[in-house]
C-alpha cells in the first residue's frame, strides 16, 4: 500500500471522467507529435538534399522550379545551357567543385541522370551490387529504382522521352544495369545514374548541334564571398539562371508555415484542453471526494500526502495519455511510412523519440501538473474536524 | 496516564461557548463520555484527537502536550498513537475492505503488515469480506471493519464518535463487546463518546458532560 498504488485506484475506480481526460490528453499528444514528426522529416530531408550544394546554374526561368527540378528532381527543368558556358563558371577562382547534371529522360517514371562519380559523393552513396559505370548506356540504379522494376546487374531497359510514365520511347538505346545503389535517403534512391554522353547520344539525331548541352551545374563554393558575387555575375553576364537552394527552401517552407503554423495551434489547443479536463474533473471529484480525504487526515495522513496524492493522479493520468499519444502517432506514421518515403523521401523510425517529441512531452507534463496544481493547493485547506463532523448521509 | 486535560473549553465561529470537565484515563481504564446531543460532544473528540486546535486548556496523550506540537508533528502523533471510530463508518471508496486497513497502517503506523490486517478481519467476523467493496457491507459489518481500521495501527487510544447510536439493539452491543474486547487485546484505552444509554451500564469511567 503506498500514495501511488491509491492514486491509480482513485482513478480506476472512476473511470468515465478518467477516459475522457485521457482521450483528450491522447488527442493533443498524437496530433503534436506527428505534426513535428513530419515537420522534421520533411525538413530534414530537404536539407539533406541541399547539403554541399551552394547554388544551382540551370537555364533561365523560375529559380523554384530550377531548384525543385535539379536538386530534389521533383519539377521538370527550365531547359538546358551550353555545356562551354557552364565550364567556364567552373574554372572561376571562387568556385570550389561543380557536378554537371543532364536529364530529361526517364525509365517507368523515374528520371535518367547523366552525371559523373562526384553526384553519388556529394550524398556519401554507396554501391549495394555491382560497380559504377564507365562507358555510355551503362547505369548505376538507385535503390527505390531497383525494388520497383526488380532490376538487376546485367538487366536492360530502354529509356524514353521526358519525365512522364508511358512517353516515346528511345528503342534503338539500350541501357545495362552496371550498379546498384544502396538506399541513401537522399534523391538518389529514386534516380537512374548514367555517363552525360548517353544522354547525348540519345538525342543526338533531334537537332544535332555541335555545341554540347547540359540541363543544371550544382555548385560549391570556396568561402562566402562566392555566395554574394556569383550569383548576380552568373543572372547579369552569363545566358544561365543561378538559385541558390537555402533561399528557395525557405521560400517554399514559407509557403507551408501558415497550414503548420495552425495545425501546431490546433494541437496546442487540444492539449491544452485536456490539461483543462483534469482541471474540471479535479474540481468536480475534490466536491465528493472531501470527506473521504478528511477521513484520511485523521488516519494521519500530512496535508502534504493528500496535496501529493492529487498531483500524482495527474501525473499518471498525463503519462498514460502521452505514452498512447506517442503510440497512436508513431503507428499512423509508420502506416504512412511506404506511401511517404515513396513520395518525399520522409521516413521515421517507430521507438525513436525525438527531441521536439521530448518537449511536448514535457509540456503535457507540466501543463497537467498546472492544472491540478490548484484543487491539490484546496486539499490542504480542508478543515478536517468541520468535514467530519458536517457529514451526514 | 494514556489521557489527561485541564481547563478545556472552545469556542465556535458563532460566538458560543464549551468548557469541558477535566478528564483522566489511565491505560487500560476505557473512558465514557455522554451528553445530550449539541453539548459539544464531537468537539471534545475532535480537539483530543488533534484535528482541530486546542483554544484555551491542554491535553496529554501519553503526557505528550499536544498544542506543543506543529501540525504536521501532529499528524503524525495522531497516525501512530490514536485511532478514531465516527458515527457513520466511512472508508476510501476505491479501495476493498482489507486495502482500507492497509491505508490506514500506512497513513497511521507508516508499515503495512497484511497478516495483521487480515488478524484483525477474522477476529472481527468480516475477514470473508476482505476483497468485497466496502459499500456491500451492512451497517453492523461497517462499523467492524471501522473498529478494524482504528486498531490496525495499534494505537495507545481509540476515540469513538457515537459508535454505536446507527445500530439496532442487537447490533450495537455486539460491536460494542466486540470493540471493548478487541481494544483490550489490542493494548488500546478506549474514550467513547455517546448520547446513546444503553451504554452506560457498561462503563466504570463515566463522565457527563
Amino acid at each position: 500500500m503506498n500514495l501511488v498504488k491509491i492514486s491509480l485506484k482513485n482513478i480506476t475506480s472512476k473511470p468515465y471522467p478518467a477516459l475522457l481526460t485521457l482521450i483528450m490528453l491522447t488527442m493533443g499528444v498524437a496530433l503534436a507529435s506527428m505534426l513535428v514528426l513530419v515537420g522534421g522529416a520533411l525538413d530534414e530531408s530537404f536539407k539533406k538534399n541541399i547539403r554541399g550544394v551552394d547554388m544551382v546554374v540551370g537555364a533561365k526561368g523560375s529559380p523554384l522550379q530550377l531548384i525543385l527540378s535539379a536538386v530534389y528532381q521533383i519539377d521538370n527543368p527550365t531547359g538546358n545551357i551550353p555545356l562551354a558556358e557552364a565550364e567556364l563558371l567552373a574554372k572561376n577562382r571562387l568556385v570550389e567543385s561543380t557536378i554537371q547534371l543532364s536529364y530529361g529522360d526517364s525509365y517507368k517514371g523515374r528520371r535518367i541522370i547523366g552525371t559523373s562519380h562526384d553526384y553519388l559523393d556529394l550524398y556519401d552513396a554507396e554501391l549495394l551490387s555491382g560497380q559504377f559505370y564507365q562507358a555510355p548506356f551503362e547505369a548505376v540504379v538507385g535503390s527505390i529504382v531497383a525494388d520497383e522494376n526488380e532490376l538487376k546487374v546485367g538487366d536492360e531497359f530502354y529509356s524514353a522521352h521526358g519525365a512522364d510514365e508511358g512517353a516515346e520511347t528511345h528503342d534503338d538505346h539500350p541501357f545495362t544495369v552496371k550498379g546498384i545503389l544502396k538506399p541513401s535517403g537522399s534523391v538518389l534512391d529514386k534516380l537512374i545514374l548514367t555517363k552525360p554522353e548517353s544522354i547525348w547520344e540519345v538525342h543526338s539525331h533531334e537537332g544535332d548541334s555541335a555545341e554540347k548541352e547540359i540541363t543544371a551545374m550544382l555548385v560549391k563554393f570556396k568561402n562566402k564571398m562566392g555566395m554574394i558575387s556569383l550569383p548576380r555575375m552568373v543572372n547579369q553576364k552569363t545566358s544561365m539562371q543561378a538559385a541558390l537552394p537555402s533561399i528557395e527552401v525557405n521560400r517554399l517552407f514559407e509557403l507551408f508555415a501558415i497550414g503548420i503554423s495552425t495545425l501546431r495551434i490546433v494541437a496546442l489547443s487540444v492539449l491544452f484542453l485536456g490539461a483543462v479536463s483534469i482541471f474540471v474533473s479535479m474540481v468536480n471529484s475534490l466536491k465528493d471526494r472531501v470527506f473521504e480525504l478528511a477521513l484520511i487526515r485523521s488516519m494521519g495522513a500530512t496535508r502534504a500526502q493528500v496535496f501529493l496524492m492529487i498531483m500524482i493522479e495527474a501525473f499518471l493520468l498525463s503519462v498514460v495519455g502521452i505514452v498512447l499519444g506517442l503510440l497512436v502517432s508513431h503507428t499512423a506514421i509508420v502506416a504512412l511510412n511506404d506511401y511517404a518515403s515513396d513520395q518525399f523521401g520522409v521516413s521515421v523510425s517507430f521507438l525513436r523519440v525525438s527531441a521536439s517529441e521530448w518537449l511536448i512531452i514535457g509540456i503535457t507534463l507540466l501543463l497537467s501538473l498546472l492544472a491540478a496544481l490548484l484543487p491539490a493547493i484546496r486539499t490542504v485547506k480542508i478543515d478536517v474536524s468541520k468535514v467530519l463532523s458536517s457529514h451526514v448521509k | 496516564m494514556v489521557l489527561r486535560t485541564s481547563e478545556l473549553a472552545y469556542r465556535y465561529d458563532s460566538g458560543q461557548e464549551l468548557s469541558f470537565p477535566n478528564l483522566k484515563s489511565k491505560k487500560g481504564q476505557h473512558l465514557l463520555i455522554t451528553g445530550k446531543s449539541g453539548v459539544g460532544k464531537t468537539t471534545l473528540l475532535h480537539l483530543l484527537g488533534g484535528l482541530s486546535s486546542v483554544q484555551s486548556g491542554q491535553i496529554w496523550i501519553r503526557e505528550q502536550e499536544m498544542s506543543s506540537m506543529s501540525k504536521s508533528q501532529k499528524d503524525a502523533f495522531r497516525g501512530k498513537h490514536i485511532g478514531f471510530i465516527f458515527q457513520q463508518a466511512s472508508f476510501i471508496q476505491s479501495l476493498n475492505v482489507l486495502e482500507n486497513v492497509l491505508a490506514s497502517q500506512y497513513f497511521g503506523a507508516k508499515q503495512v503488515s497484511a497478516t495483521f490486517a487480515m488478524g484483525l478481519l477474522s477476529e472481527l467476523g468480516i475477514d470473508q469480506y476482505a476483497k468485497k467493496r466496502t459499500n456491500e457491507l451492512s451497517g453492523g459489518e461497517r462499523q467492524r471493519l471501522a473498529i478494524a481500521r482504528a486498531l490496525s495501527t495499534k494505537p495507545d487510544l481509540v476515540l469513538a464518535d457515537e459508535p454505536t447510536s446507527s445500530l439496532d439493539d442487537v447490533n450495537a452491543l455486539k460491536v460494542l463487546d466486540l470493540l471493548v474486547s478487541e481494544a483490550e487485546k489490542n493494548n488500546a484505552t478506549l474514550v467513547i463518546v455517546t448520547h446513546d444509554n444503553r451504554l452506560k451500564s457498561k462503563f466504570e469511567n463515566h463522565v457527563e458532560l
